[in-house]
């Protein structure tokens, strides 16, 4: 009787914690996707060279285009497109595009974590670990496995706010298990009815001090964006 | 009959036995004047691959550079009142203001496969007299745009790319943002240091700095014209020069103490010294075993001679006189087949770079041996030392042959 009581009690449990975190991430990227997005913002970069700033505006529309355009600081002039399967970035004195690896990086963070990832499921495997609390926010603690080599990271463990559906932390690991770096989103704020990370921290847990901070200043929503801004044509422009 | 007649006789009577000794101190000789010789031209090229091409004599650069990160943020600033500083303290020194930056060419094919190379930003009105560019031409022009680079031929091979052909190679801004930029290839040059040859395009300092962040500064000011004896003075002085005038960060470096070429120099001297002393080694015990031999086979001969009323002093001396006969012949023969094969090497050289599989070692390794007079003389004298004195053991053996004993066995 006591076995049949487990079995009943344990079989639901394991169907909920498999589907839920493919449902979570879902609702991660549901969170993050929008029909169309503007945003300006800076990053802080900190490294070896010391600490730099750089201003940017960037647009997304769907799941698979964005644009990150800086304005300031070292980076002025430079322009980033992301598609679904490839990276693009455009130099003010370069005539030409150049495809981009998906692991070049800006300080600490890589230039496709830094136009987002909106097709979590495509890319990676799931695993629900377990519940946990940060800064007294409960979490879902996620592992993500690259499916492909082209992402960035083999291993992701995500601490997803369990209400609002925010990725409040990022651990990035290696294949071999070594942990590499840690995002912390260090504020969100609600615009419409999505919760967005308006301020995060990558830490390079590989190298001492270098670390990249972005911070979006404003974000508009859902706003007709030209088709045209992404295509490789107009990056050339 | 006087002792050196005698000694010569002597050589003469077992002509094969000298030829061996005279051969060995001849191979022997040989090889150290030619080693010494290729060590002479291996120095002379790595300083001309220095002085050219990496340090200068004197590498002016800030102190906190770091060669293997290439901290482009540790520059020197305000170049242009650098040099105008300089040129009024030091007016007789060539100047070279340089901007070294690493630089990565991508496949357009495939992002993950990179080109390494370095872009060197100069002045090229400056550097068609120091770096002598015209003649390092092979195709094309000297850049004149901002956006003209001058090839390394090498790294033309490499990239697939010619003369009027773009290519946009991406580096980093001083202070580690990444960036491209489109240049043209105008020139296509050979150049002395395979560095240049294979890894360098060339571009013009007029704008590129604006393009790196780095307004108005450089990397490297190499400077030539010092001279080995004032090297230490003129360093001394620049670097008070700038201490004096409020330019802290900045300091005067001797070719010796930056890059490796110095320190591989020193390594290769040191490993020519070595196999110089084996060679000697194994001549002196040539010369050593058949003055042995002949002192064992000529003990009848011994005790007859000082039977008849000759010292223990002169046999000693009779002996080292025909050691010293072998030596300065076989010396002689060494130094002048020596001489004779270094001097068209001298002038026609000898191209080993296909030997170095790629490794840059701060040599061009073609390389032009040079007799040096001092070095080639000293050898002779050398090798004639240690050929007579080896023969010191034996002779003092032979001398101590007992007249009675000797004779006995007649």
């Amino acid at each position: 009787m006591k076995k049949i009581l487990f079995i009943l009690l344990f079989i639901p449990c394991t169907l909920i914690f498999s589907q839920s975190a493919d449902d979570i991430v879902r609702k991660v990227d549901e969170n993050s996707t929008y029909k169309s997005y503007r945003a300006e913002g800076k990053v802080v970069v900190e490294g070896s060279y010391g600490k730099r700033t750089s201003e940017f505006i960037a647009y997304a529309k769907g799941v698979d285009n964005s644009l990150i355009e800086f304005i300031s600081g070292e980076e002025e002039g430079q322009k980033i497109f992301k598609t679904s399967d490839d990276l693009y970035i455009k130099y003010p004195y370069a005539e030409d595009i150049q495809r981009l690896s998906r692991k070049k990086t800006l300080g600490a963070v890589s230039y496709d974590e830094m136009s987002g990832e909106r097709d979590t499921l495509k890319n990676y495997k799931t695993k629900l670990l377990g519940r946990e609390t940060i800064d007294g926010r409960d979490v879902y603690k996620i592992e993500l496995i690259a499916k492909t080599s082209k992402v960035a990271h083999y291993k992701q463990e995500l601490f997803v706010d369990s209400e609002n559906f925010v990725v409040l932390k990022v651990l990035y690991y290696s294949k071999s298990g070594k942990l590499t770096k840690e995002m912390v989103t260090k504020e969100v704020k609600k615009i419409g009815d999505k919760f967005i990370g308006t301020r995060s921290l990558i830490t390079d847990k590989l190298k001492a001090n270098n670390s990249t901070e972005s911070i979006l200043f404003s974000i508009e929503l859902d706003i007709p964006l030209d088709d045209k801004i992404f295509s490789l044509d107009e990056l050339a422009w | 009959m006087k002792l050196g007649n005698i000694a010569i006789r002597n050589l003469k009577r077992n002509s094969k036995r000298s030829l061996l000794s005279i051969s060995a101190t001849a191979i022997a000789t040989y090889s150290i004047v030619f080693m010494f010789s290729f060590i002479n031209g291996l120095a002379n090229d790595m300083k001309d691959i220095a002085f050219n091409y990496t340090t200068g004599e004197i590498l002016v650069r800030n102190r906190e550079f770091d060669e293997k990160s290439f901290s482009l943020d540790r520059a020197v600033d305000n170049y242009k009142e650098v040099i105008t500083l300089l040129n009024s303290n030091f007016p007789l020194l060539e100047l070279s203001p340089r901007l070294k930056f690493p630089a990565s060419v991508f496949d357009p094919k495939d992002p993950d496969r990179i080109y390494s190379s370095f872009g060197v930003a100069v002045d090229f009105e400056s550097e068609i007299n120091f770096l002598k560019l015209n003649d390092k031409l092979l195709e094309g022009k000297i850049p004149e745009g901002p956006r003209e680079v001058l090839m390394g031929h090498g790294l033309a091979k490499e990239l697939g790319l010619k003369v009027g052909d773009k290519f946009t190679p991406i580096t980093m801004t001083r202070r580690g943002a990444s960036t491209g930029i489109t240049f043209k290839i105008v020139g296509l040059a050979r150049f002395s240091d395979s560095g240049f040859s294979n890894k360098t395009f060339i571009a013009s300092l007029d704008e590129l700095p604006v393009m790196l962040k780095m307004e108005g500064a450089v990397t490297d000011i190499l400077v030539k014209g010092v001279g080995d004896k004032n090297i230490e003075t003129v360093i001394t002085d620049m670097n008070n020069l700038f201490m004096n005038n409020g330019i802290k960060d900045l300091g005067a470096f001797t070719w010796k103490s930056v890059g490796v070429g110095y320190s591989f120099m020193q390594m290769a001297e040191f490993a020519y010294n070595i196999m110089g002393v084996i060679l000697f080694f194994l001549a002196s015990s040539v010369i050593a075993n058949t003055m042995l031999m002949v002192v064992f086979e000529r003990r009848k001969e011994i005790g007859t001679i000082t039977a008849m009323g000759m010292t223990s002093g002169e046999v000693v001396r009779l002996f080292f006189l025909e050691a010293l006969a072998l030596g300065v012949i076989g010396a002689g023969i060494g130094t002048i087949l020596g001489s004779v094969t270094i001097i068209p090497l001298s002038l026609l050289g000898l191209d080993l770079s296909g030997f170095t599989g790629g490794i840059e070692m701060g040599a061009s390794f073609h390389i032009f041996p040079t007799l040096s007079f001092k070095s080639t003389v000293l050898v002779f004298l050398y090798s004639v030392f240690i050929a007579a004195f080896v023969s010191l053991f034996p002779s003092r053996g032979a001398a101590k042959v007992d007249p009675v004993v000797a004779l006995r066995s007649i």
